[in-house]
Order: C-alpha cells, then sequence, then structure tokens
C-alpha cells in the first residue's frame, strides 16, 4: 500500500515546507542522570542498575551533577539562555521499558531556552536554526522483540526488557519552527544534527553515535501554501537515528503531503516511523496515551540552582567550536573547500585529524579514509568509525609507506588483515610476512632469472624498445610474491640492459 | 530477675538502662517481646511479618558490640517494629497490597540502615491501610488489625499496626509513616505518642512513596521520651534524598528532658482556633481543655490563634495527595516486582492489558479510587483548577503557619475529632473517613513538625489524643511542652494511661526471663 | 529563597487533546465515559460496578473539595515543596550497583537475564 508522492522539486514548488527537529542527545556521564549506576555501552543486561534506575519502591532521584554541567555546555554552545532556576517535572505514562512508568524530564522550567545554531550547508551558505529549549531528562530501556520478524515489534509473541539505559542522561533540543528552509529542508535538518553531533564530541558530552542510539530525533514536518499562511498540521516521524534518515524522512513527508494536499487530502497530526527497509515513513500504529501526561512537577526533587558565577565558569571552559575548527583545518591541510566538503559528508573530520595527529600526512590520512576505508564501510553497511580499524592503526601504515619498508599494495593487504581481525598492522604484517624486499642480491638473482627465462623480451630491451619490460618486472614480481618494490625493479633491469 | 510483663511495660529509655548496667541483655529483651507477640498477635494482628530469627541475631550482636565496649547510641539493643511501608533487605515489604505481595527488597531504606547501626533489633514489619491510604488499617490488603483497648474497633490508620503494637507492649518502639496523619491519628486512638517529624527531617529514601511531598518518616512510642531518642537515631540529614533538609538535628532529646521538669514558663501555647467545635466529640473536646489547664498551670500563656485557610486544607490534601498517588503507584504494573495477572481469555494479552489487569487485581477500593482522582486532577484541562489550586492553598497554608507562630511558640489541637471506632462503621463512606484527618493534614501540607500525646480517656473509655504543632525545623520546640503535659497528666492520674488498658495477651505470655 | 520554594506552574496540563469538554470553573461531574478513560490512564481494568461507584463517590468528593478554588486566587504562589531547599547536585561517582540476579529477583518472568514483557503491540 505505497502512498501517493509528488516529485520533490514539484512539491516544493507548491508548498513551503516548514520542519521542526527535537534531537536527543546521551550524555557521556559516568553514571545515569538519577542514580550512581555506572553507564557502558554493551553490558550484560540488567547489570547497570541501582533501586532507583530499577524504580524499586522507595527509591528516590537525585541529580547527577555532570549531567547538568554537560547540559550547561551544550546549551552554551546553542548561544542559549541558561536559567538559573530550573525545575524537573514528571511525564507520566505506561510502557515496559519504563522503570516508574513516568519519565523525569524538564518541562516549563528546562535548563537552556531560546538559542540558535548556525549551520553551514554544501554551498557554504550559513543558515541559522532558532532553538526553543535544551531541557535534561532521562532514557528509558531497551526492548527485544522476540517471535517476529527481524526482532521488530510487529508480530512479536513477547518482548524481553534490559534497563540498563533507563536513567541515562539525555538532552532533548527542540527547534522552533524552521521556516524559510525554500527547497533545502533536508539538506539542512540534516547539517543541523551533523552540527550538533560535532558540537556535543567537540565539547566531550557524548559518544555521539547514532548508530549506538545515542544520537536520535524526531522529524516534524508541515506544509503550507506560502510562508505567509498560518503552520500546517505537522506529522512527527519518531526516532529516526541516521543523518541520511533524517534527510530522506524530511523529503518522503514533503513529497507524502504534499500529494495528499494536492488531492485536496488532509494531514493527520500523527506519530510516524522511518521504515530503513522500505524507505518510507509508516503512521498510526503506535497508539500513545492520548497525549495527556500529566506533567507536574516531581516532588522528589526540589528546583536545580546554578549559579551565574558557575555558568561563567564553564564558559571559560568552553572549546573550539566545530564551524571553527573546520575552517582552521582545511587551512592547515590545505584543502580545497570541495575536498574539505568531502570529508564532512563521509563524516571523517575526525578520524582524519587523529589520523594526522598520530603521524600520516594529511594527503595520505585523506586518502585511506575517503577511499579504501569508505568503500570497506559502504560495503559493511556501517559508518566510518564502527569499522575496526583506529586512526593510530592507518598512522602507521602510512609510516611504514613512507619508510620504504610498504608497497601501497603490501600497505592495501596490511589494512585488509587489520580490518579482518587478525590485529594490528604489525602483527598483519608478520603473520603475512609482508616486507618490501630491498635485498639487491635477492632482487639480482630474481631479475636475471627472468632475463634468463626471456631471451626474447631482453632482446627487445636492448634494442630500445622498453614496452616489454612490465612481462620482466611481472616475473619478479611473481618470484618474490610481490613483496618487491617495483620501482626498484624497473631500476635493475634498466641498470641490466644498459651495463 | 524479671518477668516479661515486667520488661516489656518499661518505657525504652528504662531499657535502655537496663540494658546499660547489664542487668537484662538485648537477646532477653527481645525474646521477651517476641513472646509477647506471639501471644498477643491472635487478638491484636498488628504484624504483617515476624522477624524473629533476625531480630534475636540483631540484639546477639548489640550484646555483644556493648561487651566489647563500643560507644553505643541510648537506645542500642533495644528492639523496634517496623511499619511495612518501609523497606528492609531480606525482609518481605508488601506496603499492605496484594500487588507487592512477597516482593523482598535488596535494599534498606535509611532509617533501617540507622536502626542497624545504633543496634536495634527489627521485631517485624507492621500492618497498615494498602499504600497507607485510610484511617483505620481496614484497608490492608491482608487483614484488619485490632485496637487492644477495644478489639472491635479500628486502631486508627494507615498506621494502625505500629501503634497497636506499641500499645499492647508488642514492640517499645516503632516507626511509622505520616502523609495525613498516620502516625498521629492512630497514636490518638490507642493511646500512644506518634511524631510527624518537620519535613525533610528524616529520609525518605526507602520509604515507599505514597505522596512524596507530605510522606515523613516518624517515631511511635509509648513515652514522648522514648520518641525523642527514636527520633535522633533516624534523623538528619541524608544526600540519597532530594528533599533531606542539608542542617543539624535541633537538640530533641534535650527538649523532652527539659520538659520533664514540668516548667513552661515563658511559653507561649496558641490554640487554633479553626480546629475542634462541630464534629468533635464531647469527650475528646473535655481531655484537650483539661490539658489546656494543665499546661497553664506549669506556667505557659494560652492564647488563641486563627489559621483562617485551614478549613481548606482537606480539600487541597485530597487533590495533592491522590495527584502523587496516581504517579506514584504506576509502577506496579506486574512488569519487574510483585503481582503480574494476565487478562482473560478474550482480551488481547498485550502489555498494556497485562497492566490494567494486575492492577485491577492488585489495588484495594480506596487505592483506586485515590488513583482515579489523581489522574483526573493531573488531567489536561483540569490541572490549573485542582493541582494549580490546592499548590496555592498550600501557600497559604504555610502563611498561615508562619503568621501563627508569631503569635505563639506552638500550636495546640485535638488530635482526631473522635476517639476508635466500630469496624465498618466508616469504610463505605470514604468522605466521613477522610473527615478523621481534619486536624492532623494541616501539618503535612505545612511541612512543620506536630506529635500526639495521649490525653485521657473519653467518656466512652477510649484514648484521647492531643497534639502540637512547631515551626520548621524545630522539632525541638514541641517536644518540651509535650513531655511537661505527659509529666502533669501522670502526676494527676498517679501512674501512665496505659495502666489501664486491659492485656489479656500478657497473661499467656508472662514468662521468668533470667538476668 | 523565594523562587526555590514556588514553583512555577504555568504551562502544565495544557496539552493538545482535552477530552473533558464540560470544565469552565463549574462543578465536575463525572460521567461513566470519564471514568473509563480514567481508568485507562491509570492503567486499570475497572469492572463495570467498580465504574459505576467511582463516578457516585467521586462526583461527592469532588463536591467538597472544588472548594479549594475559592482562595486559589490569582496573586498567590503554588507551592510544591513545603520545605525550600534547593537541589543537592551528586558528584558523578558510581556506587556497586545490584546484582543481575537481584534486580531480576522480584519479576513475575524473565528470560536471558532481561525482564518479559507481553507483547507490546496487540495482534490483528
Amino acid at each position: 500500500m505505497a502512498e501517493k508522492l509528488m516529485k520533490l522539486s514539484e512539491a516544493v514548488k507548491k508548498y513551503d515546507p516548514v520542519i521542526g527537529l527535537e534531537t536527543h542527545v546521551e550524555l557521556s556521564t559516568n553514571t545515569k542522570l538519577f542514580c550512581p549506576a555506572h553507564i557502558e555501552f554493551g553490558g550484560d543486561p540488567n547489570t547497570q542498575l541501582t533501586p532507583v534506575s530499577l524504580g524499586l519502591p522507595g527509591s528516590l532521584p537525585v541529580v547527577n551533577k555532570a549531567a547538568i554541567d554537560y547540559a550547561i555546555k551544550l546549551g552554551l554552545a546553542l548561544h542559549c539562555e541558561i536559567e538559573e532556576w530550573s525545575q524537573f517535572a514528571r511525564k507520566n505514562y505506561f510502557y515496559p521499558d519504563m522503570p516508574r512508568d513516568y519519565q523525569i524530564s524538564q518541562y516549563d522550567k528546562p535548563l537552556n531556552g531560546n538559542g540558535y545554531l548556525d549551520v553551514e550547508l554544501d554551498d557554504g551558505e550559513i543558515f541559522r536554526v532558532p532553538i526553543e529549549r535544551a531541557h535534561v531528562e532521562d532514557d528509558a530501556g531497551k526492548n527485544t522483540h522476540v517471535g517476529g520478524a527481524d526482532g521488530r515489534i510487529e508480530g512479536a509473541n513477547h518482548s524481553l526488557v534490559d534497563y540498563n539505559r533507563a536513567g541515562v542522561p539525555l538532552v532533548e533540543i527542540v527547534t522552533k519552527p524552521i521556516e524559510n528552509t525554500g527547497g533545502r529542508a533536508a539538506e539542512i535538518a540534516g547539517a543541523y544534527v551533523r552540527t550538533i553531533r560535532d558540537i556535543v564530541r567537540a565539547l566531550n558530552i557524548s559518544h555521539a553515535r547514532m548508530e549506538q542510539g545515542n544520537m536520535r530525533a524526531d522529524v516534524n514536518v508541515s506544509l503550507r501554501h506560502s510562508p505567509n499562511d498560518p503552520l500546517g498540521t505537522r506529522s512527527e516521524t519518531k526516532n529516526v537515528n541516521s543523518f541520511r534518515g533524517i534527510e530522506k524522512t524530511v523529503n518522503y513527508e514533503i513529497r507524502r503531503q504534499a500529494a495528499l494536499l494536492d488531492e485536496g487530502g488532509e494531514v493527520l497530526q500523527e506519530t510516524r516511523h522511518w521504515d530503513e527497509a522500505t524507505q518510507t515513513t509508516a503512521g498510526g500504529r503506535l497508539k500513545t496515551d492520548a497525549n495527556d501526561y500529566r506533567y507536574f512537577p516531581d516532588p522528589d526533587l526540589v528546583m536545580v540552582h546554578v549559579t551565574k558565577e558557575h555558568i561563567d565558569e564553564l564558559a571559560k571552559q568552553m572549546p573550539e567550536m566545530p564551524r571553527e575548527r573546520r575552517h582552521r583545518l582545511q587551512a592547515e591541510w590545505n584543502l580545497a573547500d570541495n575536498e574539505m566538503r568531502d570529508i564532512i559528508n563521509a563524516d571523517a573530520l575526525d578520524l582524519i585529524e587523529e589520523t594526522v595527529k598520530a603521524g600520516a600526512s594529511a594527503a595520505g590520512a585523506r586518502k585511506w579514509w575517503l577511499g579504501e576505508l569508505s568503500h570497506e564501510a559502504n560495503a559493511r553497511e556501517v559508518s566510518l568509525e564502527a569499522l575496526p580499524i583506529t586512526p593510530a592503526d592507518i598512522a602507521d601504515v602510512e609510516k611504514l609507506i613512507a619508510a620504504g619498508t610498504l608497497t601501497d599494495k603490501l600497505a592495501k593487504q596490511t589494512v585488509m588483515g587489520v580490518l579482518a581481525g587478525e590485529g594490528t598492522p604489525n602483527e598483519v604484517i608478520e603473520k603475512h610476512g609482508y616486507k618490501v624486499v630491498k635485498d639487491n642480491g635477492a632482487l639480482e638473482k630474481a631479475v636475471e632469472d627472468a632475463f634468463a627465462a626471456n631471451p626474447d623480451v631482453v632482446e627487445k630491451l636492448k634494442s630500445g624498445n622498453m614496452k616489454p619490460m612490465g612481462v620482466i618486472i611481472g616475473a619478479v614480481m611473481k618470484a618474490t610474491r610481490g613483496q618487491a618494490d617495483a620501482k626498484a625493479v624497473s631500476k635493475l633491469v634498466i641498470q641490466k640492459v644498459k651495463g | 530477675m524479671a518477668s516479661t510483663n515486667e520488661l516489656v511495660k518499661l518505657s525504652a529509655s528504662q531499657m535502655a538502662e537496663k540494658l546499660k548496667s547489664g542487668e537484662v541483655s538485648s537477646k532477653e529483651l527481645t525474646q521477651a517481646h517476641l513472646n509477647v507477640i506471639e501471644s498477643a498477635e491472635p487478638s491484636i494482628q498488628a504484624f504483617l511479618k515476624i522477624s524473629g530469627d533476625t531480630a534475636l541475631e540483631q540484639a546477639e550482636d548489640a550484646d555483644k558490640r556493648r561487651a566489647a565496649g563500643e560507644e553505643l547510641p541510648e537506645l542500642s539493643g533495644v528492639p523496634i517494629a517496623v511499619k511495612d511501608m518501609i523497606v528492609t533487605k531480606g525482609i518481605e515489604t508488601t506496603a499492605a497490597s496484594k500487588i507487592l505481595e512477597g516482593w523482598v527488597p535488596p535494599y534498606d531504606a535509611t532509617v533501617v540502615e540507622k536502626l542497624k547501626k545504633a543496634g536495634m533489633p527489627i521485631l517485624g514489619k507492621t500492618n497498615l491501610d494498602e499504600f497507607a491510604q485510610g484511617s483505620s488499617t481496614e484497608h490492608s490488603g491482608f487483614h484488619p488489625t485490632n485496637n487492644p483497648w477495644d478489639t472491635s474497633r479500628v486502631p486508627g490508620g494507615s498506621g494502625g499496626g505500629s501503634a497497636a503494637a506499641v500499645a499492647s507492649f508488642e514492640a517499645p518502639l516503632a516507626l511509622g509513616t505520616d502523609t495525613g496523619g498516620s502516625i498521629r491519628q492512630p497514636g490518638a486512638l490507642t493511646g500512644t505518642v506518634g511524631v510527624k517529624p518537620t519535613y525533610g527531617g528524616v529520609s525518605r529514601f526507602g520509604a515507599i512513596a505514597m505522596a512524596s511531598s507530605l510522606d515523613q518518616i516518624g517515631p511511635v512510642g509509648r513515652t514522648v521520651l522514648d520518641t525523642a531518642l527514636l527520633h535522633e537515631v533516624i534523623g538528619g540529614y541524608d544526600e540519597r534524598d532530594s528533599t533531606s533538609i542539608p542542617e543539624e538535628l535541633p537538640k530533641i532529646v534535650k527538649a523532652a528532658r527539659e520538659g520533664q521538669k514540668m516548667d513552661l514558663k515563658g511559653l507561649k501555647v496558641g490554640v487554633v482556633k479553626e480546629i475542634g467545635g462541630e464534629g468533635f466529640q464531647p469527650g475528646v473536646k473535655a481531655r484537650f481543655d483539661e490539658s489546656l489547664t494543665l499546661l497553664e498551670q506549669m506556667g505557659a500563656e494560652i492564647v488563641e490563634v486563627g489559621a483562617p485557610h485551614f478549613p481548606y486544607s482537606l480539600g487541597a490534601y485530597y487533590i495533592i495527595m491522590p495527584s502523587e498517588v496516581s504517579s506514584n503507584l504506576a509502577r506496579y504494573d506486574g512488569m519487574r516486582y510483585g503481582l503480574r495477572v494476565m487478562p482473560p481469555e478474550g482480551v488481547p494479552q498485550t502489555a498494556a492489558n497485562m497492566m490494567a489487569y494486575t492492577r485491577e487485581a492488585g489495588f484495594g477500593d480506596e487505592v483506586k479510587r485515590r488513583i482515579i482522582l489523581g489522574t483526573y486532577a493531573l488531567s489536561a484541562g483540569y490541572y490549573d483548577a485542582w493541582y494549580g489550586s490546592a499548590q496555592k492553598v498550600r501557600t497559604l497554608i504555610i502563611r498561615d503557619f508562619e503568621a501563627a507562630f508569631e503569635k505563639a511558640d506552638v500550636l495546640v489541637s485535638p488530635t482526631s475529632p473522635t476517639t476508635a471506632f466500630k469496624f465498618g462503621e466508616q469504610i463505605d463512606d470514604p468522605l466521613t473517613m477522610y473527615l478523621n484527618d481534619v486536624a492532623t493534614i494541616p501539618a503535612n501540607l505545612g511541612g512543620v513538625p506536630a506529635m500526639s500525646i495521649p490525653a485521657g480517656l473519653s467518656d466512652d473509655g477510649l484514648p484521647v489524643g492531643f497534639q502540637f504543632f512547631a515551626p520548621q525545623k524545630r522539632d525541638d520546640v514541641m517536644y518540651k511542652p509535650a513531655a511537661a503535659l505527659e509529666a502533669a497528666l501522670n502526676e494527676k492520674w498517679q501512674a501512665p494511661l496505659w495502666s489501664n488498658l486491659k492485656t489479656p495477651w500478657l497473661d499467656s505470655a508472662n514468662q521468668t526471663v533470667e538476668a | 529563597m523565594n523562587s526555590s520554594r514556588s514553583c512555577s506552574l504555568r504551562g502544565y496540563g495544557r496539552k493538545h487533546d482535552v477530552m473533558f469538554d464540560n470544565y469552565h470553573e463549574a462543578m465536575p461531574t463525572f460521567t461513566r465515559e470519564q471514568i473509563d478513560h480514567l481508568g485507562d490512564l491509570a492503567r486499570i481494568a475497572l469492572s463495570d460496578d467498580e465504574v459505576e461507584r467511582l463516578q457516585k463517590e467521586l462526583n461527592v468528593i469532588a463536591e467538597s473539595i472544588q472548594k479549594v478554588q475559592e482562595v486559589a486566587s490569582e496573586d498567590v504562589p503554588p507551592t510544591a515543596n513545603p520545605v525550600p531547599l534547593v537541589a543537592h547536585l551528586r558528584e558523578d561517582v558510581a556506587v556497586t550497583p545490584l546484582s543481575q540476579e537481584e534486580a531480576l529477583a522480584g519479576a513475575p518472568r524473565t528470560e536471558s537475564g532481561m525482564f518479559v514483557a507481553p507483547q507490546i503491540l496487540g495482534g490483528e
């Protein structure tokens, strides 16, 4: 039952899209927002709990100072007004992954209000995204669905709940309606969330790995005929957890809603889900409790007070922001705009910077991450940083090439070995005996053998026809199992022919 | 040599003296109380769980610590009963609800940790109205508790179990929780002393939440000094409770001892005009007035104070309390602990329906009534009119207290409009039941400390309570006149009130205990 | 200190779907449908008898508590917590967690170290 879609170019010509984003960022504090349970990704289920995060009777929440400080830093980076008095409220609804059956969040008194974020688009244009608020709340546990296809909730027979994630601090960043996007709504949405990712990494307040759920976004889209009209009815697509997914959701919703409105239909205010498999959004399945969350101030928590002095102190600790950093690195690495954009689009900036820091040249690092490794990541359908290889590994390989210890070909094989889990570059090299044959005696012997086996070729070479030299080099390579440096071999061949 | 009867009728502070002098060991004292529990329970039913073995182990440990010369708090070795609203590691904790039946907590409440540290053996867990919601203990999910003064009558509630256990000599001391009067009203109805400390004066960590902004753990005993001693054991700042006051407790025991000197010169006692009058039994009023006379005779100046917004406190309470209840009790959903009931055949076997049928089966009528009322009060469109208005009334009550404490050092009123009523008398009439707490609720809304002490027997031969209020964080201020009034009444009666109590269960429990 | 005592209530209770349309400062009267709906919100499968009884009782209770509105005027700030306090902010230091065994000990059903929920979405 595919829904009707209008062509994007036509849709944005006919309608003015307005988007809104609610981005959840998991903070990388040592312990949870309201209890001293250690947080670790991938631990055994239900082993990161105190009576508080399991919601046991009698347990009480106490606010983690680090979570508040992290959130203030994020608020500062988003140019928010940091409130000296903020308050936690309860959002009441039942769900199996919620240990208390209410979420503790901030409602009418959020920590950060009213800010903006400047986002740099592909063509270098700066687009200002207005921010409504960035408040602190706790995460829920995780459900694993059993008995349905592909671990999906539909058709599942039952679900298994791991509460390890319950209580992990989140900051929810809510934009104001983002208007005047023209045809670039999707691009702006993607660039905005990427920028937030870069900021929280620069601040060192989140692991910010989309695929681990450290970041996810709810995407609101509505259409109207003209920018002068009031906002149209919006759809809300929940928990989109990749940059591409966010962009595609925006475009899909624009096209779907445009087709719907064009037919005289009405957009429903509903919760939808992005389906990676079908590349569509689907709506109307998960019924919430009629949206009556019965918010009220959490009586177990009194108001949070942060002093002006403390906020100033944190402001002084703010690191370089991503856009400034990008401009600096582009200059340092001597890259053209389009080269830098490729790096950004491939999400390789951090990796390349770390590789350079570990001793590689900028050009070398860039070549690896945008070439071979991007290819590999695409094939595996994972992000670059999820590949089982570190910037230090790449730097090591680069150093070996520079020292002439590895040929390009051997370097590639070494990297493949690391990706295959065979160990560090040095371990891979040792295991396979990858080493450039530099021993001139051995090389000379191989060349002599090749000469002896190919007298007709030698004849041609001597007569000045260098075209068939590849035959000799090939034979030498074969004899040395590819570990000879091709340049050294050709030098030797020329010497011999001339000598 | 002392008999069980002689031992258990001592006050906790007298027991402490005998432990200190070596006249009796904690193990003997604990065993004596376990003997009384065994013979009294069939008629009183104050306990949901008796933890005799661990109590005796804890008693032996307390004896060892004393023998080793360890510096111990005064109440070390004195056994205690704990309301089943407070979690105890390894001892089943149910809040008297079927929905939590069988739950054994993996942790101790802060107050329980403090009892253990002080070396006070825990005799068991006492009965209550389910999730502390009720004023008669008839709403317990398991069984009612009988009033030791007349077993056809209720002991009050919700802490009827703790009050009855202390009144019947099953325990010298107990812990209670007080959200709208659950320590003080049972105290009044059983002739015992019950204290609700300043909100935030005793950690709530490990007290199963009913209404978080009103709940407070407090001591239950037979004398003012005993409750003061226990108050100092359990009180003080706790980092694990965000509403805990980060300050030193006032000198409570000192104030109680001061009061025993029966000199109240310079003390202004304010009679709250708005509490009393219609609905208060003549016998309750008579005892109250006699106590006022005694306070005056000890040198106190009696003044009348107005608290014009107190008449609105019951309404505000019945909005704030159920609102918080509806949220606090959401976690009982059949997922992590306690009861799970799957939907009947023909109903989709979903998680949502499992929760709904579990909660339908696991909660009693009164709890459901409050959850529904609270869900309504917080729901969209009604919040401002209900919850918002109630929180404003709360501000007005706090202002009333502040103004009253400018005119008087302590405020006084009867604790409960009536003496103990018969089983079933009010159970079908929630509104009448709610009126039991009309005198106790203002203290919870205002966060001020308050306590009830026995003021004699009404015409029906049943105990009457006299209530003191003090300003926030000044719990010591009420202990002094309370101890003075207690001493004056005992002097007048030539014996404590409990000497009038018939205790047939003690006859069968009486054994000689070797010193 | 005053700002810590009085909490703001601005915005609470204002959400998209207002289910009860008879509210205009007037006496609320509970209908059967409302009690049913409240039962859904509170996840309690109330029986018909209970709904009927609650409807009567709550109307009586509501009438008596309605009078708080007489004195809850605009100029009175609300109080959420009776003793004015500022939140204590805890240092970010971990404690020993519950063991998996302790965490699961009270669970009605477990599987592979996890809590079992019946199907979250109903079948067709």
